[in-house]
């Protein structure tokens, strides 16, 4: 598989404070990468590192294999983050215009760029007069012009309405359908959960996990049950070999499994045993319980 | 080297206010130019005509008009501050480097940009003065007429050297404001360093102090023109006489500050977080 970014080792101090800590992982083509952690975990500090506005103390990275220099590895890049940035006295077209002469692309990108993200009947506006969903949008159009091998996204709903949150999380999608590889940082669990296959767990600069995303959701889920036999159910739960504990909480009893085992399979083994069902619910542990139980700091 | 100026002419001209500073810095230079040069007639009480002082000899208006023009720097200082501090403030400066661009590269489409305006206001003065030359000089002889074109040289160096220093006070305070003050502070530190020197040694040990120093060195590339004026309508009075002429050391000097100054510049960059 072609790597695009490797990290290995980086370390960054802001004087006493480490806001990266010995962090190292690989960026393969192809897939979608998600950087998790809490604020001020680190996460824009790497990707400032790796897009060369960040000076590292310690440690390497390099795009490609290291087979060309930061800036021009950056020209086969598209970054947004945080804000985007642009000159306010410009028009959405002139900004971009600047964008392909730095990045040597053609002008002929600009309105093709444009129509994806929607704003090519705005691009003569000024960019001081768009919102912040345009705005945001318009430097994922500007992080698109070069056809970039990959996507990075700090952040990238920031700041939205719900409306603009959809709108961007659709145009993420659509682009990581089309192969594009995608690097997007974020501490919203469900955005990275819908759109990301890899993820990379943060915690105050440290790495805490790397993986595929339903890797790091490795349990077989649980069962929330009610029943009117109340004792019966949870003594023959108790003594089952196929569960892993066992949680009351007043009426609801949450059975964890220790092997995979389907909702009809074990309706119909209680029935077997006598023990009739009034609830029963399925369910997969969410990356956001994964998260808060991988960064727990108590 | 073509395509950074090129950017950087984009941020520039799009934006109205170094766009209309740009032009006041060019075209005022050339219309107090031309203004003086015309006969000017006071309700016929009486008129004046500044050619008629001999102002407009070749050689002598290569310096005066590049000595006059160099104060016009400053409305073109401003523009180089706020090129540096736009970017600050609009974070664009993050938004490039990302793009692709190396921070070597930032650093020298400001620069050569610096060089690119002060190239053109050389010309213009240049050509400028030549016409005004022709028109009211006695002399016409090329030989005489391209005597001390020496002039236009220290001129274009003295804007280059100038413009660096605003470009690395942009760089050092990142606010156009601060930087111009900083301008102002460096003027009355100059004098400062030139007063403890006087005080340890002698006046004339100041001087050749206060020469090496940035605005000072540049100020003396080229010379006040008053006394050559007056000299040259009483050539008896021999007091007068001081040492006018662009000297090869005064241009090391700034070349040397120049080259200082993009470099701190760089480095600067270079060492900060964005």
């Amino acid at each position: 598989m072609e790597t695009i970014l490797t990290i290995k080792n980086l370390t960054k101090k802001f004087g006493y404070l480490t806001a990266v800590k010995d962090l190292s992982f690989t960026i393969n083509k192809g897939n979608v990468y998600g950087i998790l952690g809490p604020n001020g975990s680190g996460k824009s500090t790497t990707l400032g590192i790796v897009l060369n506005v960040v000076n590292k103390t310690s440690g390497e990275f390099s795009w490609f294999n290291g087979s060309v220099s930061t800036h021009e590895a950056l020209k086969k890049v598209g970054a947004i983050i945080e804000n985007p940035n642009f000159y306010p006295y410009m028009t959405a077209y002139q900004n971009l215009k600047l964008v392909c002469k730095i990045k040597g692309v053609d002008y002929s990108k600009i309105d093709e760029k444009l129509a994806i993200v929607g704003l090519l009947e705005r691009k003569d506006s000024k960019f001081s007069n768009y919102s912040l969903g345009m705005k945001q949008r318009l430097a994922i159009a500007s992080a698109l012009l070069n056809d970039p091998e990959i996507l990075i996204l700090d952040e990238p709903t920031n700041g939205l309405d719900p409306q603009g949150i959809h709108q961007i999380r659709t145009l993420i999608k659509k682009i990581a359908s089309e192969g594009t590889t995608i690097l997007l940082a974020s501490h919203l669990l469900d955005e990275v959960e819908k759109v990301c296959s890899h993820v990379v767990v943060l915690r105050k600069g440290e790495k805490l996990y790397s993986g595929r995303v339903d890797e790091m959701i490795s349990s077989h889920g649980f069962f929330e049950l009610k029943s009117e036999q109340h004792e019966a159910l949870a003594s023959f739960l108790q003594n089952n070999p196929n569960f892993l504990s066992v949680k009351q909480e007043g009426e609801l009893i949450t059975a964890f499994l220790k092997e995979p085992m389907d909702a009809a399979t074990f309706n119909k083994l209680l029935f077997d045993n006598g023990i009739t069902l009034s609830h029963l619910v399925k369910r997969k542990e969410s990356l956001e319980e994964q998260f808060l139980k991988l960064t727990d700091t108590i | 080297m073509l395509r950074l100026v090129n950017l950087e002419l984009q941020k520039l001209l799009l934006n109205r206010a170094s766009k209309v500073l740009i032009f006041i810095s060019f075209v005022l230079p050339f219309t107090v130019l031309i203004l003086s040069s015309i006969k000017i007639n006071f309700f016929g009480f009486f008129t004046l005509e500044l050619g008629e002082l001999g102002i407009f000899n070749f050689p002598i208006i290569w310096h005066i008009t590049t000595f006059f023009a160099s104060y016009f720097k400053l409305f073109f200082a401003i523009v180089v501050v706020s090129m540096i501090g736009n970017e600050y403030s609009n974070k664009t400066i993050k938004q490039n480097l990302i793009d692709g661009l190396s921070k070597k590269e930032f650093i020298l489409s400001k620069f050569y940009t610096i060089v690119f305006f002060s190239f053109l206001a050389t010309v213009l003065i240049g050509v400028g003065s030549l016409f005004i030359g022709l028109y009211y000089s006695s002399y016409t002889e090329a030989s005489i007429i391209f005597r001390e074109t020496e002039y236009l040289l220290a001129y274009f160096l003295k804007l280059v050297g100038f413009f660096s220093l605003c470009l690395f006070f942009g760089m050092l305070v990142k606010r156009s404001a601060f930087a111009l003050a900083f301008l102002f502070i460096l003027y009355i530190f100059e004098w400062i360093i030139f007063w403890i020197v006087a005080q340890a040694s002698s006046t004339e040990m100041a001087w050749k102090v206060k020469n090496f120093l940035p605005l000072e060195s540049m100020y003396n590339l080229i010379d006040q023109p008053f006394q050559r004026v007056v000299m040259t309508k009483y050539p008896e009075k021999i007091d007068m006489a001081y040492d006018y002429a662009v000297h090869w050391y005064e241009i090391v000097i700034v070349l040397a500050w120049t080259a200082l100054f993009v470099f701190l510049s760089y480095r600067l960059l270079k060492k900060r977080d964005l």
